[in-house]
C-alpha cells in the first residue's frame, strides 16, 4: 500500500508536505470558501453607497482592542505549536505536551475573549437582523468560532494521544503536523476577518 | 447447514449494477442542472424579499416551464439513491462499518425525500398559480426550505464517511474523498443559516447560500461518483478482475501462438 503518512527519517533539509498530503485538500478548500466570503464581504460593503454607510458605521461599533488582542491570542498560540511539534520530532514528548497545553490555552482565551464580545455586542441592542453589516459579522465570526471550537478539540486529541514515549513515531508526527496545520489555517482565516471587520474602516 | 453467502460472488452477481450506480452522481448532478438552469430557469431562486403579490406573478408568468422542470427534478431525483446505497454497501462489507453505513444511507434516504418536497413543492406553486396569492408563497417558502434541509442531511452523510475512511487503514475510496467529506460537512453549514434571513448574503438566494452551496452540492455529487468508481476498481483489483483493456503476458502468448 502506498505510504499515506510522513516519514521522520527524511534528511533536515528535505522538503515534505506536512501531515497527511489528502488533507491539504480540507486545507485548500476552507481557504477557498473564506476567500470567496471576504470577496463577498467586500462586494456588499462597496455596492451601495447606502451600504457603505451602512458598513462603516457597523464597524465603529467593533472594539479592536478586542479583536488585536484575538490577534495577539491566535498568533502565540501558532508559535507554540510549532515549538510543540518541534519537540515531538525530537522526541521530547513532556515539552512537547507543555507547548500543545500552552496552545490550547491561547484559543481558549480567544473563545473567552469573543463570547465576552457577543455578549457586550447583545447588550449594546447589535443583533444578527440589526443590518447587512451585523448578519455579515456574526455569521462569519461565528462559523470561524466553530473552527477554533474544532481545533481546540483536536488539541484535546494531541494532548491525551500524541505525546508519549514514542512520540517521533512517522505517524504519529503525521498528526501532529496535521492539526498544527488546521491550526494555522484557523489563524490565518482570523487574520483576514480581523483586516477586513475591525481594521478597514 | 447455514447459508452463508459468499461476499465475492455477491458482489460479482451485482458489479455491473454497482458501476451504473456509481455513474448515478454524474447524471444526478448533469440532469439537476439540465432542470433547474435550462427547463425550469429558476436561477437565481425567487427573491425572499418579494411581496406575495410578485411571486404569484412570477409563478403566472413562467407556469408551463416552471411545471416542466417539477416534472423532469422528479425524473431525475431518484438517481440520487443508487450511488448512496452503493456508498454504504462498501462502507459495510469493505470497511466492516455497518452502523456508519446504516447512518450514511438514513442521511441519504432524508435528503432524497427533501429533494422530492422540493420539487413537489415547486410544482404545487406553479400547478393553480391564480390561487391566494398568501398560499402561493407559502408553498414557495417551503420549496426552498426543503432544499436547504438537504444540508443537515449531507452533514450526516459526510461525517459518517469521513470517519470511516479516515480512521481505517484500508484505501478502497480514495483518502482524499474522506478529507473532501469534511471540507463538504464545514461548507454546508453556511445553509444552516437560512430561516434567519430574508435579504442578504446568506437569504436562500444569497451569495453564501445559493451560488456558493449549490455549485458545492453539485461537486459533493460528482466527487462521491468519482469516488465509488474508484472504489469500485480498487475492489475489482482485489479480487482479481483485471481489466479486459489491459494487455497481460498470458493475452500476449495466445495471440502469438495463435
Amino acid at each position: 500500500m502506498e505510504q499515506i503518512y510522513s516519514n521522520t527519517e527524511r534528511r533536515d533539509d528535505e522538503r515534505h508536505v506536512p501531515g497527511e498530503p489528502a488533507f491539504w485538500i480540507f486545507i485548500v478548500g476552507e481557504m477557498a470558501m473564506f476567500g470567496f466570503m471576504y470577496l463577498v464581504f467586500l462586494c456588499y460593503r462597496f455596492w451601495t453607497p447606502e451600504n457603505l454607510l451602512i458598513f462603516e458605521a457597523g464597524q465603529r461599533t467593533l472594539s479592536q482592542f478586542y479583536g488585536a488582542l484575538n490577534t495577539v491570542l491566535l498568533l502565540t498560540s501558532s508559535w507554540f505549536i510549532v515549538l510543540g511539534l518541534k519537540a515531538a520530532r525530537k522526541g521530547n514528548a513532556s515539552e512537547g505536551k507543555v507547548f500543545v497545553k500552552l496552545t490550547f490555552m491561547c484559543g481558549l482565551g480567544f473563545v473567552f475573549v469573543k463570547v465576552f464580545e457577543y455578549a457586550e455586542k447583545i447588550q449594546s441592542g447589535y443583533l444578527l437582523n440589526t443590518d447587512a453589516f451585523y448578519q455579515i459579522y456574526y455569521m462569519y465570526t461565528i462559523l470561524h468560532l466553530m473552527h477554533v471550537l474544532a481545533g481546540l478539540t483536536a488539541l484535546i486529541y494531541l494532548i491525551k494521544n500524541c505525546f508519549k514515549d514514542d512520540c517521533r513515531d512517522p505517524n504519529n508526527v503525521a498528526i501532529i503536523e496535521g492539526v498544527a496545520s488546521f491550526w494555522h489555517l484557523v489563524d490565518l482565516l482570523w487574520i483576514g476577518l480581523f483586516t477586513l471587520i475591525y481594521l478597514m474602516v | 447447514m447455514i447459508y452463508q453467502p459468499d461476499p465475492v460472488r455477491t458482489y460479482l452477481n451485482e458489479r455491473t449494477y454497482s458501476y451504473l450506480s456509481a455513474y448515478g452522481g454524474y447524471a444526478f448532478a448533469a440532469g439537476s442542472f439540465i432542470v433547474f438552469f435550462f427547463v425550469g430557469r429558476m436561477v437565481p431562486p425567487p427573491d425572499p424579499g418579494w411581496s406575495s403579490v410578485e411571486l404569484a406573478q412570477f409563478y403566472t408568468e413562467n407556469q408551463t416551464r416552471i411545471l416542466a422542470a417539477g416534472v423532469g427534478g422528479l425524473l431525475v431525483s431518484w438517481l440520487y439513491m443508487p450511488l448512496y446505497s452503493l456508498v454504504s454497501e462498501i462502507l459495510e462489507k469493505h470497511y466492516d462499518a455497518p452502523l456508519a453505513a446504516k447512518v450514511q444511507l438514513f442521511g441519504a434516504i432524508m435528503g432524497e425525500v427533501f429533494v422530492y418536497l422540493m420539487f413537489m413543492f415547486i410544482t404545487f406553486a406553479a400547478y393553480r398559480p391564480e390561487r391566494d396569492p398568501e398560499i402561493t408563497q407559502m408553498l414557495n417558502d417551503c420549496a426552498w426550505f426543503f432544499a436547504w434541509w438537504t444540508v443537515s442531511t449531507v452533514q450526516i452523510q459526510t461525517v459518517a464517511i469521513f470517519v470511516v475512511i479516515i480512521k481505517s487503514k484500508e484505501e478502497i475510496f480514495p483518502r482524499w474523498f474522506g478529507w473532501f467529506m469534511v471540507w463538504a460537512t464545514t461548507g454546508a453549514c453556511l445553509g444552516c443559516f437560512v430561516p434567519l434571513f430574508k435579504s442578504g448574503p446568506l437569504a436562500y438566494d444569497g451569495e453564501l447560500t445559493f451560488w456558493f452551496m449549490v455549485p458545492l452540492y453539485g461537486l459533493y455529487c460528482i466527487c462521491c461518483s468519482a469516488a465509488s468508481v474508484k472504489a469500485l476498481r480498487n475492489i475489482d483489483e482485489r479480487i482479481g478482475i483485471v481489466d479486459k483493456s489491459v494487455d497481460t503476458d498470458f493475452d500476449r502468448e495466445t495471440s502469438v501462438s495463435n
